[in-house]
């Protein structure tokens, strides 16, 4: 169906981005595959083409874009060219949103500049070793010290880690209180040149080959307290206020990788031949791609729906729930489906949708699983 | 095998399996290959032949046997098993159940003990879910055969001393009929393995294409004394095999529970 979530600047960036992907990064991502990461000019010259400054407002250098579609557009494209973009979707459209909505009139002369060029990379630190979807139990600590905090403790699952300049690190600045544990935890500014900052391994996944997640510790950085990002103790609140954009955009890129997915299957059953017939002129081949167009119509729907309730401030965190989850188990199914339709080639990591098979697991996961999704979604129902 | 008999060479294989092969899937992954103490331990207790019969150097275990070790094997990288199950299973039983006496005489005492590894080509590029769509010819040349076609996702390929190739022998005839199965020594001139298919998972389970080009081979080769019969043979053994991954799987999902209670 149409779609009517776009205008023609949108569609015009959407033109730029497709062309921009086929020359130069389809050539070479099975290279940033092995090398676990694109090369850290990359972004620089994404920087230089306005890609990343998208939404950093113009006197910092960007393009000042307060709408979200064309990130939206981004990710699209980015999955239709079946690559990744490392850890880029983390920096424009987790991390800014703190940036934009928390740092001060200082912190944002010194960051965000270098945020829009691609010359300052961002990572945001808040699962631990311990923690996963519960924040409150997070342990590293930051002791104010006169001027400066002093940082201790470790992190996990941090994507961009390995390259990042800028880590947002969420870590507790006083004890949690009985009635409220979510209380006490702030959001530092860390530089990872900073002594006692390290990365630790690169943890290797199953999928996202081209995006680097590693762990960081902290011992005793010396953090300037000007790089406190918002105000003291109200961390939980700050990440609670992003979720539904993270969400959102998780949301869209399961989809969009799902109707690549439809997309490159219907290609591959017309080539191929079994039984002397085209495996697109069986029964079940038509039954089963039928029904995964059907899912990704619905799905796209939904997520453009929530795209412009975002975009005018109004995606609550169950909307961004029903999204993630939605779009997310839809990519799951049909991502499977379209597999089975390729038999035993399906299975070779050539076939590029050996590889979405395997990228797509985690967006069940990250970004809160489903199962917390469902959480907030039986939560706004009052159970 | 007695109920008895068998008892004692389950516990040993579960032992073995959870004892030696468990704690190192972690490197059987990151080499993507079997260590060769865990191939040659499996060899010593005679895994690489316990579903062919005793009088070839083989344990004899009947079917329902068969599905009980695979269940214990399951519980491992299913690369552990991948290793021997050719021996045992698609390829083995294809030469126990239709070669002549010479063929088991040849090759079941060395596959049982774990000296030859066979490997069962029917797949190819364009026949997969359907094998009556194999294009790989042997013309009649001669006393012999001359084989020519390629196979795929071959397991054991790049091992094997010995392929059991599906090739068709009747150029008139299409589909599921004219198709004969050859016993083809992986050494001979014209038999190429190709690298390592590169997959999402299984690693230390090896497959690769196999191409024969214009493959000389007498005509003892031919597997049975009955050309033609191939399709019947081909699916007796793969049904034999689903039993298998079936019992694998079984397997798999105990691991699954344990590991993640």
């Amino acid at each position: 169906m149409r779609r009517t979530v776009f205008t023609d600047d949108h569609e015009q960036f959407r033109a730029t981005v497709r062309e921009f992907l086929g020359r130069e990064v389809v050539p070479v991502f099975p290279e940033w595959e092995k090398a676990g990461a694109p090369p850290r000019d990359f972004y620089r010259r994404l920087g230089a083409l306005g890609i990343v400054g998208i939404q950093v407002p113009e006197e910092y250098g960007g393009a000042g874009q307060q709408s979200f579609r064309f990130n939206a557009v981004l990710t699209e494209e980015v999955a239709r060219a079946k690559v990744g973009l490392g850890a880029l979707r983390v920096h424009m459209d987790l991390v800014l949103p703190y940036l934009l909505r928390y740092a001060d009139a200082e912190q944002r002369k010194r960051w965000l500049p270098g945020v829009a060029s691609g010359d300052v990379m961002t990572a945001i630190a808040m699962t631990e070793p311990g923690t996963g979807s519960d924040l409150a139990g997070i342990r590293t600590g930051a002791v104010r010290n006169g001027d400066h905090y002093v940082l201790d403790g470790a992190k996990t699952f941090i994507t961009g880690g390995r390259n990042a300049d800028l880590v947002l690190v969420v870590a507790r600045t006083s004890p949690p209180v009985a009635e409220d544990r979510r209380a006490g935890l702030s959001i530092l500014a860390v530089e990872s040149a900073s002594p006692g900052f390290s990365v630790g391994r690169t943890l290797e996944k199953i999928g996202l080959k081209a995006q680097d997640t590693v762990e960081l510790a902290f011992a005793g950085v010396r953090v300037p307290a000007e790089n406190l990002l918002g105000e003291e103790g109200r961390a939980f609140e700050y990440l609670t206020h992003n979720l539904p954009q993270e969400r959102l955009t998780i949301a869209i890129a399961a989809q969009a990788a799902a109707a690549a997915a439809v997309e490159s299957t219907v290609e591959y059953v017309t080539g191929r031949t079994a039984f002397g017939k085209p495996v697109s002129s069986f029964q079940n081949t038509r039954f089963v791609l039928a029904e995964c167009a059907a899912e990704v119509e619905a799905g796209q729907t939904l997520a453009d729906r929530a795209l412009e309730e975002h975009d005018a401030g109004r995606l609550t965190p169950a909307d961004a729930a029903k999204v993630k989850l939605f779009c997310t188990e839809l990519q799951a199914r049909v991502v499977d489906k379209c597999l089975q339709l390729h038999g035993g080639y399906g299975y070779i990591l050539e076939y590029p949708i050996a590889r979405m098979y395997a990228d797509a697991r985690v967006s069940r996961i990250y970004g809160g699983t489903s199962e917390i999704m469902k959480t907030i979604i039986a939560r706004s129902l009052g159970l | 095998m007695t109920g008895d008999e068998f008892d004692e060479v389950l516990a040993a294989v579960r032992e073995f399996v959870r004892a030696e092969v468990v704690p190192r899937e972690d490197e059987i992954d990151r080499t993507d290959e079997i260590p060769a103490d865990l191939r040659d331990k499996a060899a010593r207790m005679g895994l690489f032949g316990y579903a062919l019969p005793p009088e070839y150097g083989g344990l004899g275990c009947t079917m329902a046997q068969d599905v009980r070790l695979a269940i214990e094997l399951g519980y491992t990288t299913p690369a552990f098993r991948s290793l021997f199950g050719t021996n045992n299973g698609i390829a083995g039983q294809v030469l126990v159940a239709h070669g002549t006496e010479e063929q088991r005489r040849a090759y079941l005492p060395r596959m049982a003990s774990g000296e030859l590894v066979a490997s069962f080509a029917l797949s190819e590029a364009e026949a997969g879910s359907d094998p009556g769509g194999l294009r790989t010819r042997a013309r009649r040349d001669g006393d012999g055969y001359v084989l020519t076609g390629t196979k795929r996702f071959i397991t054991n390929a790049p091992l094997a001393d010995l392929f059991v190739v599906f090739a068709r022998t009747d150029p008139r005839a299409t589909g599921t009929r004219g198709i004969s199965v050859f016993a083809v020594d992986a050494a001979r001139p014209g038999v190429a393995v190709g690298p390592r298919d590169h997959k999402m998972g299984q690693a230390g389970a090896w497959t690769a294409d196999v191409a024969f080009t214009g493959v000389q081979v007498p005509a003892d080769a031919l597997v049975g004394e009955q050309a033609q019969a191939g399709y019947v043979t081909a699916m007796r053994s793969l049904a034999h095999g689903r039993l298998i991954i079936a019992a694998m799987c079984v397997g798999v999902a105990a691991r699954l529970i344990d590991e993640s209670v």
